[in-house]
This record gives structure tokens, C-alpha cells and sequence, in this order.
């Protein structure tokens, strides 16, 4: 006779799931950014996946884990996607690789695993490579030319040629730049009009497509709903603020929702419910400041983009948050 | 029927409902088994046989008393001769032995001759009384929790309550007793939340339903008296839960450490109604309950009434059930024991046995590390976080696990049920229970040492300082004592002098003289 104790119903979902249905849900932003960036950004996604996969059974082995099951969860490859996706699409093979191999090694398994890493291993290993590598990690293709062809990016990749010929600021790069020159937002290159509908069609694309996957999890509940609201929030609202007093130095909302990481971070990256709050209203304000923390940083920070910064300095703050926020036990005062 | 609006509850969660496989078949009486076996010592206390081993009982007959605890008389369910008591398996969760009585049925059924008559006119006896007989019928609750009715109805009496509330919800998938008892006999859910209401006090009734179950509201609505509310409520697990209910029909929150009878309110479930009606009416005791026997393809499926002791497997095997390779679970998938022991007896707290499988309760999968994702928290009726609560058990951190409302969980299992880490959450909190109570009775023993310790010592001080303060006053007596002798060594009488000349010069000199030494 089999024997259990109550419930005796088991779940019918998993975690695999869960991680494969993020992954599918990252797919169509994920071609998007293919088909702007080139090879380039394939190439960083197997790079990525590759060290992700060898790194987790690496560690596993070396913590004396079975490899299998952890390998089965999809979670290294979730991480190894969406640092693949921070990353400029021509890289030389071997910081794709190391950033990696740094955020599953050192972010994830040192605590621990999989449910004990204080910080998003994607951006630490982001992170990590940017502080390490400034001057690589903030060129990317310009859009004005047509993408690197295969053989170029392989060059690239493999260490052969600098990358040089078609390096191009992204919009918050134009953005800060010109802005740091004194020109007034509305007079860029770029037009960035009334809530932004002549914005760099590159990046809007990418967004919304990430938006869509992100309103795919949350149909399905794959994500909680705060904290992609919070960011959005957090964002868009002192953003619009600021766009309202002074439209001359600040972007407006719409620009900032749909440009860089935004989407991606406000519905792959600080959804990572392990380094994230986990109370309802502490998901909230977590997303909030990840939010606002990304509007500061872009509006006065060194870095063009801060969703990284953001999403790192917040998961610091969960602990707290969720201490704040317990909510009222049912039937209690 | 009123059609108020509900004030819902935290959390729950939307579960298959399993209640069509029983709910087809009217309900059917199962006949004797040859042997009973009734459990002495009953979930929440004790009993003292009344008989020995070689005994003939009659049905009806008074077969134990309540001695510890909150418990019930028992009575033989059948006739027969009691033959023995034993030590056997029980229907807990521990797989605990219980000590049984055992009784060999001789088939006959005869029905005892001293049993209480026969009462026509229920609603007429005072409260008093009505409690008095519903005491005597060892009536207790049929929900699961098996508590005394007479008990809840005395305490409710005394504290004055306003509303009683029936629960006719099934509080979780396949158990459809309430359900099939509602659709085949309302009237004595009615007549039994009358004298139910009677007997405590209450002047408002409501009877609560889920929405799914419409054959027993149409019994209900054509059943009910005016004084009855009916009442539907959505089927979302665990909508059938006391306090959920409470919750969900009043809007009322009832702490964890409180009891609806705080809020003048009161509890019971439909079954219980129907056996209160049942015995006064009749003048037995309570001898059998509604079993809902469910499983998938299950022909036999369906609701039984059955006589208190007869073993489920003996039930199945009459029934033709292949049970053998199957999970036997007394109670519902969620909150139901498997049955370690397929000879357990039926009891007050059997309402479902359930045959269940692999294929109906999903296999078991790897259990992983909490990510934190808070399904959990989002389902859980008692709005605790049990990610949280989680980690604090792992680390056993008493502190933190008080802090976040461990002893406010109700054990429903949502959390568990919805976890895609597969974490035995709600088997991690029972025993974090289980220590969290044991730290208490080891930090209340280790108060009480300390304190008779304490005592002790101020005992023993206050003895020192007795003993002290009364040899100073014996040495002071002695060494006045001496003093005045050395004065008057001599002779009395002339001490006597000595002291009236001493008087004197003492009157005419100064008061500060030293003439009184």
C-alpha cells in the first residue's frame, strides 16, 4: 500500500516548468534582438548556455550534489539567457564565458544553490563584467548599419579583430551624451517626440516584445504581478514627473519604459522570485525602487543603463522588505 | 433563500471537486459486520469501559464513560458479546495503536431496553435539557474534529451566542456525506439546527452550501423553516473550514488562539444536526454515521451509513471494492490519514474513505530548494508566508516561527498542494508544532523549577532571618537581663529600692541623665 501524509495531492506544476515557461516566454524579444544585432547575440547565447550547463554540473560535483535534477531545473540556462541578452552583441569569446562561469559559480553556488543566492546571478555576473571590462561593454552595433555579418562576429568572438568598424551608441548612451554636451533632449538625433513615437525602433521593438513575454508569465501567473508593476511604476512615474518640470534635460516616461533593459529587467530579471521580496506588498516596493533606482541612475549615474545596479542594490534590500512587510494574519488584530 | 453578499476569505485555491463519483446514488445502509471494534481512547480524550471481556451488550447499551478530556460515552452499536480488548491500529497519522473494544455482533441487533424513550416534541424540552439528553447520545461532532456537541453547546450557553452556523460545505474534493445527507434527509439538518439553536441560544441560523451543490440547496430551500438562512458559498478550498466560513459569511475574523463562541457565534456541521434530531428523536444514542466511500472509477462509490466500529476493509469487501493496490485515506485528499491498517474501524471521524492512486493524486516528484516564488503565501487561508515560515523551521528559530503565526496554521495543505518545489511544508510545520509546544512545556517546567527554587530560597531566607531576629531577641533579653542582675546582684528587694531611688533622681535631675541605667 502506498503511503503519504496530507495533502496527499501532489503539485501540479515545478519549478522545471516554471523555468522553461520563463525561457519560452523570453523567445520572441529574444529573435528580436537576433535579427536587429546579428549573430552576435546567438553566439553570446550559446556561449553563455554552454559555460551555464558546465559551470552547474562543475559545482554540483564539486559540492558533492547529484547533477541531473539540478541540471533538469532550467535555472542555470535562465540565467545564462538573460546575461546573454545584457551583453553587447560582439564580445570576445571568453567574457561571455567568464561573466558566466562568475555568476553561477560565484553567485549562485558559494550560497549555496539554487533558492539560497542573495543576489541575481544574471547581474552579478553582468555587473561583474562591465566594472571589469567599461570599455567592451558598452559598445553595441549601431543601428545604423546593417548588422555584422556571421564571419565578422565570428572574428570577433574568437579574439581575431577588434571590434571597431560599426560601433554605435544605444539611445541611453545618446541620450547621456548628448545630454552631458548640453544639448536639450528634443533636438537628438533621434527625435525622441511626445512620448516617443519616432524613438529608435530598435529598442522599442525589443522592449515590447519582453513586455508581451512578461504579460504571457503573468496570465499565467509564472511571475508575481508587483514587482514588474513596481518597476514599471517606479520607473515610468518620477520619470514623467521629471519630463513634465524640465522636458529640455529629462527623457520622457515612454522613452525610458522602452528603452535599454527596461522590459526585460521589469519582467525577467527582478521577478527572480529567489533573489527578490517575497511578500505581497514587499514585491511592491521592491519593484518600486528597482524602478526609481533605474531612473536616478540613468538620469545621473555613470552608466548609461542601471537596471543591473538596480535590481543588485534591491536584493540587498529584500531581506528587510519582507521583514516590513508581513502581512496581517487572518483573524488577528 | 437570502442572497447576501459574502465577505470571502484569504487565499484558497480551486481544487478538482470528486464529489460526482458519490453524490449519485442515494444513500444506503451497510449491514452488520460480525465484529466491532471501537476505539476507548477518542481524539481529543479518554473513556473507561463500562463492562468486561465475556460481557452480552444489547444495541444502545452504555459500552464506556468519559474520564479524561473532552470525550463522549460510547455504546455498543450492535448486539452482542464484547470479547475482547485489545491494542490495535488506528486511523492517525503516527500509525498510533488505540485500545479497542471489541465486540462479536451475534446479528440479531437487539436493541437495548434502557435507552432513553423516545421524544416526540424535541423543540419543546428546556435548553438545559436538551443539552442534558444531546450529552447523553454521546453526539459529537461529525465535521472531523470529533469534539463533543454537549460540550460546545454548554460553553456556547454559558458565554451567550447570537447566530449558529450550519456547515453543509464538503470541506474538500470526494467527501460528499453532508452533501448526499442535505439532498436525502434536509429536514433533519433543519430540525436539528432548530434544537441545536435551541440549545444554545442562538436566535439566527444559517445553514451554508456550496453554490456547486444545487440538488441539496433545492432540498434545503424546500426544507428549511423561516428561521433558517441559507446560505451558498463558492466551491474554493478549504471554503468548509470553521473559521473560512466564519470569514466568508459574517466577514468576522476569529483569532488564532480565540473561538467563534467569543463572537457569539457557533459551529456545527450538518451531520451533527442531523444525528442531534436524530437521537432525541429516536432515543438512541449515536451508533452510525454517512460514509462517503470515493475513488475514480469506483462503481460502487457512493454514500453509506455505517455503524461505528465495522472495519474498513470489511466494508470494501462487502462492497466488492479491489482496495488492495490502492492508497486507502480515511478523510479527503487534503487533509485526510492514510489508513496504515485497512481494519480500522468507522468512526465518529470517518466521513470519506477514499481510494486514491497515482494517477488521481499525481506522482511524487524531486523535491527541490524553496525559490521563494510564493504560491504558497498566496493560497494560505490564514494569510501567513509559509516560504518563510520554511526556512525559520529548517533553522528551528522558535522566535521567528511564533513572530510569523506558526500556531495560527490550520494544516489545509493549500501551501503544500501549490509548492512546485514539492516541499512537505505542511508535514515541516506540524513538527515545528510539535517543538514549538514542547519548547513551551520545557520553558514552563523550567519557569515553575526556577520559581519553587526561587521559593525556596526566599523560605529558607525568611527561616534565616527568623531564626536570626529571634536569637537577637533571646541574646537582648539575656544580655537586659544580665544588665539589670548586675545592677541588683544582690537581692531583690533592694533592687527594688535601688530602682525607686533611681526614679526619683531621675524626676528631680535632668531627663538625660544616665540615672534609669
Amino acid at each position: 500500500m502506498m503511503q503519504s501524509a496530507a495533502p496527499h495531492l501532489r503539485p501540479r506544476h515545478d519549478v522545471p516548468r516554471l523555468m522553461r515557461s520563463v525561457l519560452l516566454a523570453l523567445i520572441p524579444g529574444t529573435l528580436a534582438m537576433v535579427w536587429l544585432f546579428g549573430w552576435g547575440v546567438l553566439l553570446n547565447i550559446l556561449l553563455c548556455g554552454a559555460t551555464a550547463l558546465a559551470t552547474e554540473a562543475l559545482m554540483l560535483r564539486l559540492r558533492g550534489r547529484p547533477i541531473a535534477p539540478a541540471l533538469g531545473d532550467h535555472s542555470a540556462l535562465l540565467a545564462a539567457l538573460l546575461l546573454a541578452l545584457c551583453l553587447p552583441p560582439l564580445l570576445p569569446w571568453w567574457m561571455p564565458v567568464l561573466g558566466t562561469f562568475f555568476a553561477l559559480a560565484l553567485g549562485k553556488h558559494l550560497y549555496g544553490g539554487l533558492g539560497f543566492n542573495p543576489f541575481n546571478p544574471a547581474m552579478l555576473g553582468y555587473v561583474f563584467l562591465l566594472v571589469s571590462f567599461p570599455g567592451s561593454m558598452v559598445l553595441w552595433p549601431s543601428p545604423d548599419l546593417a548588422p555584422p555579418g556571421l564571419l565578422q562576429t565570428l572574428a570577433v568572438g574568437s579574439g581575431m579583430t577588434a571590434f571597431d568598424m560599426v560601433s554605435g551608441a544605444t539611445p541611453l548612451d545618446g541620450l547621456k551624451t548628448a545630454l552631458a554636451a548640453g544639448q536639450p533632449v528634443a533636438a537628438q538625433r533621434n527625435g525622441f517626440g511626445p512620448f516617443s513615437l519616432h524613438q529608435e525602433p530598435d529598442w522599442l521593438l525589443i522592449n515590447a516584445l519582453f513586455l508581451l513575454g512578461g504579460l504571457y508569465l503573468l496570465r499565467h501567473r509564472m511571475v508575481a504581478w508587483q514587482i514588474p508593476l513596481g518597476v514599471l511604476l517606479g520607473l515610468g512615474l518620477p520619470a514623467f514627473a521629471a519630463w513634465l518640470i524640465a522636458p529640455d534635460q529629462f527623457a520622457d516616461p515612454l522613452f525610458h519604459l522602452f528603452a535599454g533593459g527596461a522590459m526585460l529587467g521589469a519582467f525577467f530579471v527582478a521577478t527572480d522570485p529567489v533573489s527578490a521580496s517575497t511578500t505581497p506588498l514587499g514585491r511592491l516596493y521592491y519593484g518600486l525602487g528597482i524602478g526609481i533606482l533605474v531612473w536616478v541612475i540613468r538620469s545621473w549615474g555613470g552608466y548609461p543603463e542601471g537596471v543591473a545596479f538596480a535590481v543588485l542594490l534591491m536584493n540587498l534590500a529584500a531581506p528587510l522588505l519582507d521583514r516590513l512587510c508581513r502581512p496581517r494574519i487572518a483573524g488577528q488584530g | 433563500m437570502t442572497d447576501d453578499a459574502l465577505f470571502g476569505f484569504p487565499g484558497g485555491l480551486e481544487l478538482p471537486d470528486w464529489k460526482h463519483w458519490s453524490t449519485g446514488a442515494p444513500l444506503r445502509t451497510l449491514p452488520l459486520p460480525p465484529e466491532l471494534v471501537i476505539p476507548l481512547d477518542q481524539p481529543n480524550g479518554r473513556s473507561r469501559l463500562l463492562m468486561e471481556p465475556g460481557d452480552a451488550v444489547h444495541r444502545g447499551q452504555p459500552l464506556a464513560q468519559p474520564e479524561e478530556g473532552w470525550a463522549v460515552p460510547l455504546f455498543a452499536p450492535s448486539s452482542g458479546t464484547l470479547t475482547a480488548v485489545e491494542w490495535r491500529l488506528s486511523a492517525h497519522a503516527d500509525g498510533r495503536r488505540l485500545r479497542c473494544a471489541v465486540i462479536r455482533c451475534d446479528g440479531e441487533d437487539r436493541p437495548w431496553p434502557g435507552q432513553a424513550a423516545p421524544c416526540d416534541e424535541p423543540l419543546a424540552l428546556e435548553p438545559r435539557d436538551l443539552r442534558q439528553r444531546i450529552r447523553a447520545a454521546g453526539v459529537c461532532g461529525l465535521g472531523g474534529a470529533v469534539f463533543p456537541t454537549a460540550e460546545k453547546l454548554e460553553a456556547a450557553a454559558e458565554q451567550g451566542v447570537h447566530t449558529l452556523i450550519i456547515n453543509g460545505i464538503g470541506c474538500e474534493p470526494c467527501i460528499s456525506c453532508d452533501d448526499r445527507l442535505l439532498r436525502d434527509h434536509a429536514d433533519a439538518v433543519v430540525e436539528g439546527a432548530l434544537l441545536l439553536a435551541r440549545a444554545c441560544g442562538a436566535d439566527r441560523i444559517l445553514l451554508a452550501i456550496e453554490n456547486e451543490q444545487t440538488e441539496a440547496l433545492a432540498a434545503a430551500t424546500q426544507a428549511a423553516a423561516s428561521a433558517i438562512e441559507l446560505r451558498t458559498v463558492p466551491a474554493r478550498y478549504p471554503s468548509g473550514g470553521e473559521r473560512q466560513l466564519i470569514s466568508n459569511l459574517l466577514g468576522q475574523g476569529i483569532a488564532a488562539d480565540g473561538l467563534p463562541i467569543d463572537q457569539g457565534l457557533l459551529c456545527q456541521n450538518a451531520g451533527t444536526a442531523a444525528a442531534v434530531w436524530q437521537s432525541l428523536h429516536s432515543g438512541e444514542p449515536l451508533l452510525d454515521r454517512i460514509v462517503t466511500l470515493a475513488g475514480p472509477d469506483l462503481p460502487q462509490a457512493g454514500n453509506y451509513r455505517v455503524r461505528f466500529g465495522t472495519p474498513v476493509d470489511w466494508m470494501l469487501d462487502y462492497l466488492d471494492v479491489r482496495w488492495q493496490e490502492r492508497m486507502l485515506i480515511q478523510g479527503g485528499p487534503m487533509m485526510g490519514v492514510a489508513l496504515q491498517d485497512p481494519r480500522c474501524p468507522v468512526t465518529a471521524a470517518t466521513n470519506c474513505v477514499l481510494l486514491a492512486d497515482a494517477d488521481l493524486l499525481g506522482e511524487d516528484g524531486e523535491q527541490r530548494a524553496c525559490i521563494r516564488c510564493g504560491d504558497c503565501a498566496a493560497v494560505c487561508p490564514v494569510r501567513l508566508l509559509p516560504q518563510q515560515l520554511h526556512w525559520y523551521a529548517g533553522d528551528h528559530d522558535h522566535d521567528a516561527l511564533r513572530e510569523h503565526g506558526l500556531m495560527a496554521c490550520i494544516e489545509c495543505g493549500a501551501c503544500a498542494v501549490v509548492c512546485p518545489s514539492r516541499i512537505p511544508l505542511v508535514r515541516e510545520f506540524r513538527e515545528a508544532k510539535a517543538e514549538l509546544v514542547s519548547a513551551d512545556l520545557e520553558q514552563d517546567r523550567a519557569r515553575r523549577a526556577r520559581a519553587r527554587f526561587e521559593a525556596r530560597e526566599a523560605r529558607l531566607q525568611r527561616k534565616r532571618e527568623q531564626q536570626e531576629a529571634r536569637r537577637r531577641a533571646k541574646r537582648d533579653a539575656l544580655r537586659k537581663a544580665g544588665e539589670e542582675t548586675d545592677g541588683t546582684r544582690q537581692d531583690p528587694r533592694k533592687a527594688a529600692i535601688a530602682a525607686a531611688l533611681a526614679r526619683r533622681r531621675r524626676k528631680q535631675s535632668d531627663p538625660g541623665g544616665d540615672g534609669g541605667e
